[in-house]
């Protein structure tokens, strides 16, 4: 019934980001924009263009290439009631700001003993597939679900994109919020009139009974073409978009893996002591009895990126290799 | 140096236990000599050495784990001037099918210093490991696998979790599930079907003495094998009454000249007449390996013996055709008596080229039996019953048999079926000849 009475828009993911950035600063004088060309250069992916002429340098700030005070800074805003939008070029810069959020924003809460709260939202761009190099492609998302004390959430959709943005900042502790840059440029149907989605739960993107695709971020596009492939030759593949991996939910890849009986985890991060470990190690401990086959994990080879572009290919998750993957466990 | 490996025991076996040595290193064995007991799923089997030698060896101490076929078992030292014998009997499927990678195949160059590493752990010496490598170097895989029965490592069966979940709850047996998993796996589905094959009802309680248990397992194995028949071997069937009129008269007399314990019951005389009536149809008498049919010149005649405790063995009377009547009976209480006391012997189990069944004592008339694989006949009596039968035109009541035959309809047609139950019929007219 709803379906019918809701309308959708084409728009771009990056557009999304935007539109939902405006919408916060518009909605909310304690919102404010802070980050690396976010202002005059209008973002480094081009998200923040025109919120500088519309809200003025006090809200949209450009800030000084120092993640550690940037990043601090806005810690410091959320404390004193503020609702900073903090924008880390991508996941690799903010290694220089790994103190900060790891050993201030996740842990003032608990070391507080509950007095100060950090009500702080952290954007980065993840992911590699554009030919930047080593130093800007890497998906070290993984990393900050490590912590305890922030929230880990990845939008894949324009609708996630879109909306996943107002629930963040309505969230009293710290949420990083993981884009893909592979998404940027890409389009989907934004549903009218939206509304704020959870950062809780996963979504099952598609349904099916032999296998569960597993996976988030950039790589639910590669995962949702693999379960169009399997369906060709008569595997009916479940595409499971985490959302949120951290904390993750555990009932939903239960549910799923409990349905198809079968797990291939896809993940742009490699292999070794990632998140898709993690998922592989929450399915061996909760649902071993339902595994009908060894889970498989598609995940970028355990080198730094490459620039070229066929080395770039090779590296990372591709279709094909979910599809072997999937065809391979369900025989 | 001769390597004594675990023989196939039976079409349906691929795996047992070595229960004792019979023998020890420094022994002096000859050809026929039991020299081990194993237990099978079906029974304990006294194995026959098939060499003359002396013991070098024994590679392997009793235990309880379930040793593949073609495991090697012992190493044997070929007498001077003796000749190793040149190729095993006649191979079961199983045989063909579950050929181990253990057999030595004694190669020169030396393996790689990694390679060389793992054996010495292991405690393989790499002269006796066959090579897969691309030019059939020793790889690290090879020293692992000659390494397993060695270290006596229980041959597990490869199962995904769910599948083994559903195996505890159906009561299926995942040793005996065929895989179609990844690299070998058994999976649910294939749990599934063998449940669909063999229901087995789980509430039974568990049972824990060793004849039940055996029974139980034996239980498993005819349903493996009969499965497997049905599956695969188009049967057909052929039914004759056979008037027994002359024969039972003939067979009175000569047992009222016989002490008790000498008298011959009508079950040999069939047996006999079986085995020679096979002489005209040696299609029927042999074994389907490798696609093919394989026809044997002895007739070793299986002889279905049911068990006190339930289930049923169909162990050889060796060279049946060429045993007096006498020799026939002689064999046949021999057989069911060790059969029934699980002590049948190995080339027993694994060798009858063709099985009867008698349902005759149980009281049925005709038996529609289903052909043990693979070997690709059966014969099945039924019951002798008085019945009115026409004699030159007059009615007359004689004791009269059922005899029906299943073949193989990959091997045979009805038509040679039929010659055979013709052959058989005649040569029970003249009971004396036999």
């Amino acid at each position: 019934m709803t379906d019918v009475l809701t309308q959708t828009r084409t728009i771009t993911y990056r557009e999304a980001v935007r539109e939902a950035i405006r919408e916060a600063m518009q909605q909310d004088d304690r919102v404010f924009l802070m980050g690396e060309d976010v202002g005059r250069y209008g973002g480094c992916y081009a998200v923040s263009k025109g919120l500088l002429e519309e809200f003025g340098p006090e809200r949209v700030r450009d800030t000084p290439l120092s993640e550690a005070a940037f990043v601090g800074a806005g810690i410091g805003a959320a404390l004193g009631g503020m609702r900073p939008i903090v924008e880390v070029m991508t996941v690799n810069f903010s290694l220089l700001a790994l103190d900060q959020i790891v050993n201030n924003a996740a842990l003032y809460l608990h070391m507080s003993g509950g007095q100060f709260n950090v009500p702080l939202v952290i954007r980065m761009a993840t992911g590699a597939g554009r030919q930047v190099g080593a130093q800007h492609s890497h998906s070290l998302e993984g990393w900050y679900a490590h912590i305890p004390g922030i929230r880990v959430v990845t939008p894949a959709t324009v609708e996630d994109a879109r909306w996943m943005l107002p629930t963040a900042l309505s969230d009293p502790d710290p949420v990083i919020i993981f884009e893909h840059s592979g998404l940027y440029n890409s389009e989907g149907e934004l549903p009218e009139p939206g509304a704020p989605v959870d950062i809780v739960s996963s979504r099952v993107r598609q349904a099916g009974s032999d296998v569960s695709l597993i996976t988030y971020g950039g790589s639910l596009p590669k995962a949702l073409a693999a379960a169009e492939d399997l369906a060709t030759v008569g595997v009916s593949a479940e595409v499971l978009d985490l959302r949120v991996l951290r904390p993750l939910d555990t009932e939903a890849i239960l549910a799923s893996v409990g349905a198809t009986h079968h797990a291939v985890i896809i993940d742009e991060g490699w292999k070794t002591a990632g998140i898709s470990a993690e998922i592989a190690a929450c399915i061996a401990e909760q649902a071993v009895w339902e595994l009908d086959a060894p889970i498989r994990r598609v995940c970028s080879a355990e080198v730094p990126i490459p620039y070229a572009r066929h080395m770039e290919e090779a590296a990372l998750p591709q279709v094909s290799a979910i599809v072997a993957a999937a065809r391979e466990i369900v025989g | 140096m001769i390597d004594f490996v675990l023989p196939s025991l039976g079409a349906d076996m691929d795996v047992a236990k070595l229960n004792c040595w019979l023998v020890k290193p420094g022994d002096t064995v000859h050809k026929g000599q039991i020299i081990a007991e194993v237990e099978t799923d079906k029974a304990v089997l006294e194995v026959e050495c098939w060499d003359e030698g002396v013991v070098e060896e024994l590679v392997l101490a009793p235990g309880p784990t379930r040793l593949p076929v073609g495991t090697l078992l012992a190493r044997i030292r070929p007498l001077e001037g003796a000749q190793p014998r040149p190729s095993p009997r006649v191979p079961t499927v199983e045989e063909a099918v579950t050929a181990q990678p253990t057999r030595p195949a004694p190669r020169h160059g030396v393996p790689s210093p990694p390679v060389r590493h793992l054996a010495h752990q292991l405690g393989v010496d790499t002269a006796r490991v066959a090579g897969s490598g691309p030019a059939g170097e020793i790889t690290r895989e090879d020293v692992r696998r000659a390494a397993e029965p060695v270290i006596g490592r229980e041959q597990r069966v490869k199962a995904s979790p769910l599948a083994r979940r559903l195996a505890r709850e159906t009561g299926v047996d995942l040793g005996i599930v065929p895989a179609s998993g990844l690299a070998g796996l058994v999976t649910a589905k294939d749990v599934r079907a063998m449940e669909q094959v063999t229901p087995a009802p789980p509430d039974l309680p568990v049972e824990t003495t060793e004849p039940e248990g055996r029974s139980e397992t034996m239980r498993r194995a005819i349903a493996r094998s009969m499965a497997h028949s049905k599956r695969e071997i188009p049967h057909y069937y052929l039914a004759n009454h056979i008037d027994l009129d002359r024969a039972l008269r003939w067979l009175t007399a000569q047992n009222e000249e016989r002490p008790i314990s000498g008298r011959i019951l009508p079950a040999a005389l069939l047996l006999k007449a079986t085995a020679l009536a096979l002489r005209g149809t040696p299609d029927l008498n042999g074994h389907w390996v490798d696609d093919g049919f394989r026809p044997s010149d002895a007739v070793h005649l299986g002889v279905a013996i049911s068990l006190r405790e339930g289930g049923l063995v169909a162990p050889a009377i060796h060279d049946a055709d060429r045993l007096s009547l006498e020799e026939m009976m002689a064999s046949l209480r021999d057989l069911v008596n060790r059969a029934r006391s699980w002590r049948l012997r190995s080339s027993e189990m694994s060798d009858p080229t063709i099985t009867v069944t008698n349902l005759g004592e149980r009281g049925v008339e005709t038996a529609f039996p289903v052909i043990i694989p693979p070997q690709v006949a059966i014969v099945g009596f039924g019951r002798v019953v008085d019945m009115p039968v026409a004699i030159d035109g007059q009615p007359a009541v004689h004791p009269v048999v059922h005899a029906t035959l299943a073949g193989d309809h990959r091997v045979t047609d009805g038509h040679r079926g039929g010659l055979f139950l013709d052959a058989l019929d005649r040569l029970l007219q003249e009971p004396e000849a036999l």
